[in-house]
């Protein structure tokens, strides 16, 4: 690092910071790291050093002295180290559950408002979630107790491929119906003609893409992409997916892969959470927020 | 949808806050998994199709008689969203139709009825059906059995077809046309004041001038054949020009059609009222009929057109299926883009209500996006004021004049682009009539 004055780098900590949640782990537990962790990177350099005091000591009716003195109130020693976890402001722009993992945007000190747009902006989300056929769970997902077990032979690609078209085309049919517009107007026909929107609703899940990419029986993989989705949501889907083909099914992993322009590449692993990664890795989002304005400015409903 | 949590409980201002999960005293054993039964659902029959019907309730033709228990029918006037029909789960459907007010199902048995029908019956296009003899049913609520004449058991029933008040089933054995003959569209001499109604006379057409029939077509109150060799046959009313013989006369005997078409091969022709498009096997359109909304545009200005005319200057491509409604045409070409033109709600939006060019509608309307590059269009039917899309990848997509809710798109507003409508299957045929739709599809496993 060549800076080496931490005000210098506190000042410079106001943007999104992309970081990879491992799975098990709450958001507010990744949030309390990385504060940590900047916290105590800063505390390491060379911080403010503790200030002065102006001395007047003496008898006032005689001579009064004026000295400089160290001030031991504001040594880091007595008063704390100089940045605290409290200090650091740091949210999220999207939620991931527990069982979720991927990537995650955090915002930091003025990041917080970017972070803020981009959730407000509804961009899409890509989401690679394993499922299991063959079983059904209590909660849909592989740490609780299996309720029923049924057959899963006669599944083939080919059924999950058609199944998951259908219901794609379903879901981008509802987006039409939620977003806003009266569906007898111009405006409404002018947006179906360009192709998939954004619904004005921020509660509803939408799916914009759904397909398998594995399939090893009884494991696959799906591919989905959508808006306003929560982790409930995709283990339940993975349900509904094992009872449309005659089977059940129970979800075995979530995996965030992409946030808007934010992919995998650009998340940074649970060992690289200090702070010169950090700031690398501030440094690369903001060269992708000002390439694609549309992120924190909405400009029209069309899907990002 | 997960109702299976049991004892969830929550524990507030503590560290360990658990959602949707089980207080639990010991781990989970994982050999209790395996005590469990295997339950083995079981896959439909390749042959298997559920049938989905949607529209107008109150003429019977949808054959759903009761929606709740102890309720009339009559209370409820349509249906909007696609309803399973339950006749379909009893009797294997293979082919229907849908007439004006009145639908019939062809069923593939080799013993018993083959033929079903169920709505309007006042001139015996559905047959006869009576409880009290002589006096048979004007309407029927639920699919009843059409008997045929046929000499064979094992006859199949290829392809019905019904026009405003007529029938045209189209068997192994021929052709067999029952219903209103006042403008001689079923086939028969007309005779003066005949009380349909009452009289039940199925006329039976084995062969047209030597040749096997191989497709039929309805019009309102006209008929058309397409024999083997590519030959098109008409006979019906023809004061608008739809039998395409020459001449403003109703004919009673299936004569040939000519003009452009006559050394043509054609392989298919739409008519819904009174205006006909023909396809033939090089992927050009003829068309004649009623004009008057522009479907086609001459020089002389007509509006009626008896004679075939060849519709050169469309500049839509290859065509691979047509569709004629009362008011436009839609086209579908061999790269799956549909072509619009005519009068009414031509599925461009609100502002277009009528263009003599063809208008292409956008591929995205049909749902084709960087989701679904693969998805085109590949059949398309026209009710009278409405059309319905199928795709490659099983939806179907309706747009026009929301008549009793016979879109299905839950509301009884007009639809002024293409929307898809929701159905649980992959939908192989749709089949519309005025104001109601049917559609067969195969189950998703």
């Amino acid at each position: 690092m060549l800076i080496k004055d931490a005000p210098v780098i506190w000042d410079s900590l106001r943007s999104i910071i992309c970081v990879y949640k491992p799975p098990n782990v709450t958001c507010q537990r990744v949030r309390q790291t990385i504060i940590t962790a900047v916290c105590t990177g800063l505390n390491e350099m060379e911080c403010r050093p503790p200030m002065d005091y102006v001395s007047i000591e003496g008898n006032p009716s005689t001579q009064l002295t004026v000295t400089v003195k160290p001030n031991l109130a504001d040594h880091p020693l007595v008063v704390g180290p100089r940045y605290q976890i409290e200090d650091l402001k740091c949210s999220w722009s999207n939620y991931l559950g527990l069982h979720s993992s991927g990537v995650l945007l955090l915002g930091l000190r003025n990041g917080t408002k970017a972070a803020k747009l981009i959730r407000e902006n509804r961009p899409t989300r890509s989401y690679r979630v394993s499922g299991r056929f063959g079983e059904a769970t209590e909660n849909g997902f592989k740490n609780e107790k299996v309720v029923e077990r049924s057959t899963y032979k006669h599944i083939k690609h080919a059924n999950i491929n058609k199944l998951l078209a259908a219901m794609q085309a379903s879901h981008q049919k509802e987006m039409f119906k939620s977003c806003g517009v009266d569906l007898q107007s111009q405006t409404a026909y002018e947006m179906a003609c360009e192709g998939p929107i954004r619904p004005a609703d921020s509660k509803l899940p939408v799916i914009y893409g759904i397909k398998c990419v594995q399939f090893e029986p009884p494991d696959f993989v799906i591919e989905i992409q959508c808006i306003n989705e929560y982790e409930t949501y995709l283990k339940s889907l993975i349900h509904e997916i094992g009872a449309k083909l005659r089977s059940t099914a129970h979800c075995t992993g979530i995996q965030c892969i992409r946030h808007s322009y934010f992919t995998l590449e650009n998340a940074l692993l649970r060992k690289h959470w200090t702070l010169q990664h950090i700031i690398t890795n501030m440094e690369e989002c903001i060269a992708i927020i000002d390439e694609h304005e549309n992120l924190v400015k909405q400009k029209k409903a069309a899907l990002q | 949808m997960l109702n299976n949590t049991k004892r969830v409980s929550y524990c507030i201002l503590s560290f360990n806050k658990r959602f949707m999960s089980v207080k639990r005293k010991y781990p989970i054993n994982p050999d209790d998994a395996k005590t469990l039964p295997v339950f083995e659902y079981g896959v439909s029959k390749d042959s298997y199709r559920r049938v989905f019907v949607w529209g107008n309730l109150q003429t019977g033709a949808l054959g759903v008689p009761y929606l709740k228990k102890n309720r009339n029918t009559l209370q409820r006037e349509c249906l909007g969203a696609p309803k399973r029909l339950g006749f379909a789960e009893k009797f294997p459907v293979k082919t229907a139709a849908c007439g004006f007010g009145f639908t019939a199902f062809a069923v593939d048995t080799d013993s018993g009825h083959k033929l079903y029908g169920t709505g309007l019956n006042t001139d015996s296009q559905i047959g006869r059906h009576e409880i009290r003899s002589g006096h048979p049913l004007e309407i029927i609520y639920f699919p009843q059995p059409i008997h045929l004449p046929l000499k064979n058991p094992k006859t199949k029933i290829k392809k019905i077809s019904a026009g405003r008040a007529h029938l045209a089933v189209l068997t192994d054995e021929g052709l067999f046309l029952l219903g209103n003959n006042s403008y001689g569209q079923c086939g028969r001499k007309i005779i003066q004041d005949e009380n349909y109604f009452m009289s039940n006379y199925i006329n039976h057409v084995r062969h047209i001038d030597g040749q096997t029939i191989k497709d039929i077509e309805c019009g309102q109150d006209h008929t058309l054949a397409i024999t083997e060799n590519g030959a098109v046959f008409s006979c019906g009313w023809g004061a608008d020009g739809q039998t395409g013989l020459g001449t403003f006369n109703n004919v009673s005997v299936f004569s040939r059609v000519k003009g452009d078409i006559e050394s043509e091969h054609i392989i298919k022709v739409a008519s819904r009222s009174d205006f006909v498009l023909a396809l033939n096997n090089k992927g050009e359109v003829f068309g004649w009929g009623n004009a008057e909304y522009d479907q086609i545009r001459n020089q002389r200005n007509e509006q009626q057109i008896c004679h075939p005319t060849h519709l050169k200057h469309l500049g839509v491509g290859k065509v691979q299926d047509v569709g004629a409604g009362g008011s436009f045409c839609v086209v579908v070409n061999d790269k799956g883009e549909v072509f619009t033109w005519g009068f009414g709600i031509l599925g461009a939006g609100p502002k277009v209500e009528q263009s003599f060019k063809p208008i292409k509608l956008a591929e995205s309307l049909f749902g084709r996006n960087d989701f679904q590059p693969d998805s085109r269009v590949v059949k398309v039917v026209c009710g009278l004021s409405y059309a319905v899309a199928v795709t490659s990848l099983g939806d179907i997509y309706a747009w026009g004049r929301n008549l009793r809710s016979c879109l299905g798109l839950g509301s009884e507003k007009d639809q002024y682009f293409p929307f898809k409508v929701s159905l649980g299957g992959y939908v192989e045929r749709v089949f519309c009539g005025y104001d109601h739709t049917v559609a067969i599809c195969k189950p998703f496993i």
